[in-house]
């Protein structure tokens, strides 16, 4: 791995850590699983690994954002997260701070238009 | 089935004993979805397990996952400060066992060298590892109570009035001075500890140095020794916090005066003139010099310690 790739992957890293805390929130206004949300993301263009999506969920819960519920009518018993009250008002004032990153970066650089500096 | 327990069982046995039963339900859940996914609902073969858990990553990292934010004995905050503090401390203790050994050895040649060397090596190994324990154990505590830089933000709001003061240039507490009074510190205790019997006063008789006569009754000094080495430890400890917050702060010049007030408290209940540790068998004119004589040092000490501690502290906190 080349040291601009070190770098590159250290902060996509950093990026990735918020943007996946809204792409979950925003999937969860019905309640889902774990396994199903990785596949749900996935689809939509945002994967994320299982091993850290898992925690993540328990994390988000213990801040209150999530409610669950296991659900042991099914063959193996599984555990739904949905927004909670508290998550829903959350997640509508970070949509907001989304959008204001998303015209900023739009302004300063075109995200959307064709790249000047060129692609690596 | 077998990988799976083992898996599961090398993640949970990393996490907290109150959020394993969850946890595991959780990892067998996801490993078992993982599957389906993959495989339909036929039985994998072992094969297939082991690329759904090779996906999964190491049981560790997914146990750092979700541990969340990591646990230290003795976190980042510290650490360095941890590191020079020990080194002082040691490089002291070291110094100090050197001197009071080489002094006891001076006075009562050892046997041979290589018991001299096997006594040298085991007492600083010894008090080596005292030295790490007791620092070590010293912020490891204060690792557990570290405020969280976070949460304390949130608490209260911070201004600028809050930073602190430089310390001026008395009030900075240069580390060759606890460094030398630990020394001394220890050269004492090993001494009072290992050759108590070198304290002593010469007399003369037929022309000749007679004899030493111990300063203190053995016997009773022994019985004392555990309050002596308290005090000893008492000012040790005092050494450590200088060296600690290496300025004169307020908090440490009052910490320094309620230790040296119980110092002196423990000072005169052991070694008041008269008390039952004083060698009856001194000269009799030293008999009541001595004791007096050290008390009233060894309280004058403290008390001018006191004081100039206090008013560097307060010309450092003064100075806005």
């Amino acid at each position: 791995m080349s040291k601009t790739d070190e770098v590159v992957d250290g902060i996509l890293q950093e990026l990735r850590r918020g943007v996946t805390i809204l792409g979950v929130l925003s999937q969860l206004h019905k309640p889902e699983y774990g396994y199903s949300l990785v596949t749900v993301l996935a689809e939509g263009g945002l994967s994320v690994d299982a091993s850290s999506l898992y925690p993540l969920l328990r994390r988000l819960e213990a801040q209150g954002l999530l409610q669950s519920e296991w659900d042991t009518n099914e063959a193996r018993p599984r555990k739904y997260y949905s927004l909670s009250p508290l998550g829903r008002e959350a997640y509508a004032r970070l949509c907001g701070e989304w959008e204001a990153i998303v015209s900023a970066m739009e302004r300063f650089s075109p995200v959307k238009g064709e790249h000047e500096s060129g692609s690596y | 089935m077998d990988l799976i327990n083992r898996y599961v069982y090398d993640v949970t046995r990393r996490l907290p004993e109150r959020q394993r039963g969850e946890i595991e339900k959780e990892v067998r859940g996801l490993v078992a979805d993982m599957l389906v996914e993959r495989y339909g609902d036929r039985d994998a073969s072992k094969a297939e397990l082991e690329a759904v858990l090779i996906e999964l990553g190491s049981p560790a990292s997914l146990a750092d996952n979700y541990r969340g934010s990591r646990r230290y004995l003795i976190g980042p905050d510290y650490f360095d400060r941890y590191v020079s503090v020990l080194k002082i401390v040691a490089g002291a203790v070291f110094l100090g066992i050197s001197v009071a050994l080489a002094v006891s050895y001076a006075v009562n040649p050892p046997e041979s060298l290589i018991t001299a060397f096997t006594r040298y090596f085991s007492s600083i190994v010894g008090a080596l590892l005292q030295v790490f324990a007791w620092v070590t154990g010293g912020f490891a505590i204060a690792e557990y109570n570290r405020e969280d830089a976070g949460k304390a933000a949130t608490q209260e709001t911070w201004s600028v009035a809050k930073l602190p003061e430089l310390p001026g240039r008395a009030a900075v507490i240069k580390p060759i001075d606890p460094l030398i009074n630990i020394g001394f510190n220890v050269v004492f205790i090993a001494i009072l500890n290992f050759a108590p019997e070198l304290f002593g006063s010469m007399s003369i008789s037929d022309g000749q140095l007679s004899n030493l006569v111990p300063l203190f009754r053995l016997d009773i000094l022994r019985s004392t020794l555990p309050i002596i080495n308290v005090l000893f430890a008492l000012s040790i400890l005092k050494e450590v916090g200088k060296l600690y917050i290496g300025k004169w702060t307020m908090g440490l010049a009052l910490g320094n005066i309620v230790l040296n007030a119980s110092v002196l408290v423990l000072v005169a209940l052991v070694f008041h003139p008269g008390a039952a540790i004083w060698n009856p068998d001194m000269m009799p004119v030293l008999q009541d010099i001595i004791p007096r004589f050290f008390v009233f040092a060894y309280g004058l000490g403290l008390v001018v310690d006191s004081i100039v501690s206090f008013f560097k502290a307060a010309k450092s906190t003064k100075s806005v």
